[in-house]
């Protein structure tokens, strides 16, 4: 589960979201609450689609933050990320 | 509330400790991650995913418990992380202002059935991970 908010290597834009339950994929979707972000932050990067991606403010950190998805120790990226999740929604 | 979020861990962790072994010894080469976290709204976020690279796909089993007004409320599912849910889990809300005795009681029930849900969710979950990438 720390993986699924973790990004991988080609997710280099950062971690894919919608930005509504109508944009959302089909199934279990986390709902997550942006103003809680620090270090993250949320882009809308197709308004048609609704695509958001979800990256580090600084993008120096990206790689690291993708380096370390499947290692032992919760990132502090991910970690603030699982910490802004405020619920679960069923599409 | 943090210390019955404890014991429901305490639990879930020899429950799903036993699920991931029985998943490993079917397939050697599947990587397991038990954990759990908590925030503002989770008085408990476990779970136990299933994967078979750092940068594959995975499979997981959660276990989310909240606190709503006067209601603990207890939900699990087994989802891939594209968000398609494998096996939908038993689900419980339970009142908090019963007396503890029976609120341990409506915890130790929902385990069992839990429990139960797992035996027959495993052929449904391994063959998800069997799948993964």
């Amino acid at each position: 589960m720390t993986a699924s908010m973790t990004p991988r290597a080609v997710d280099q834009s950062g971690l894919s979201a919608a930005d509504s339950l109508v944009n959302a994929l089909p199934g279990k979707n986390q709902v997550i609450d942006t103003s809680k972000f620090v270090n993250l932050c949320a882009v809308c990067d197709n308004a048609a689609t609704g695509h958001v991606s979800i990256r580090p403010t600084d993008m120096g950190q990206m790689q690291g933050w993708i380096n370390s998805r499947g290692s032992s120790e919760i990132h502090p990226l991910t970690q603030e990320l699982m910490n802004a999740v405020v619920g679960t929604v069923k599409r | 509330m943090t210390a019955v979020a404890e014991a429901i861990w305490l639990r879930l962790h020899v429950v799903l400790t036993a699920f991931a072994d029985q998943l490993a010894a079917a397939d050697s080469a599947l990587i397991s991650d038990l954990g759990r976290s908590a925030n503002d709204t989770f008085l408990l976020r476990a779970y136990l995913s299933f994967r078979r690279h750092n940068d594959g796909n995975e499979v997981a089993i959660t276990v989310d418990v909240q606190s709503k007004g006067q209601q603990l409320t207890i939900e699990s599912d087994a989802c891939s992380d594209d968000g398609k849910v494998i096996a939908s889990g038993p689900s419980a809300a339970i009142p908090l202002s019963t007396i503890p005795s029976n609120v341990d009681s409506a915890i130790d029930d929902w385990l069992c059935e839990f429990d139960r849900w797992l035996l027959v969710s495993e052929l449904a979950i391994a063959k998800a991970a069997s799948r993964l990438s």
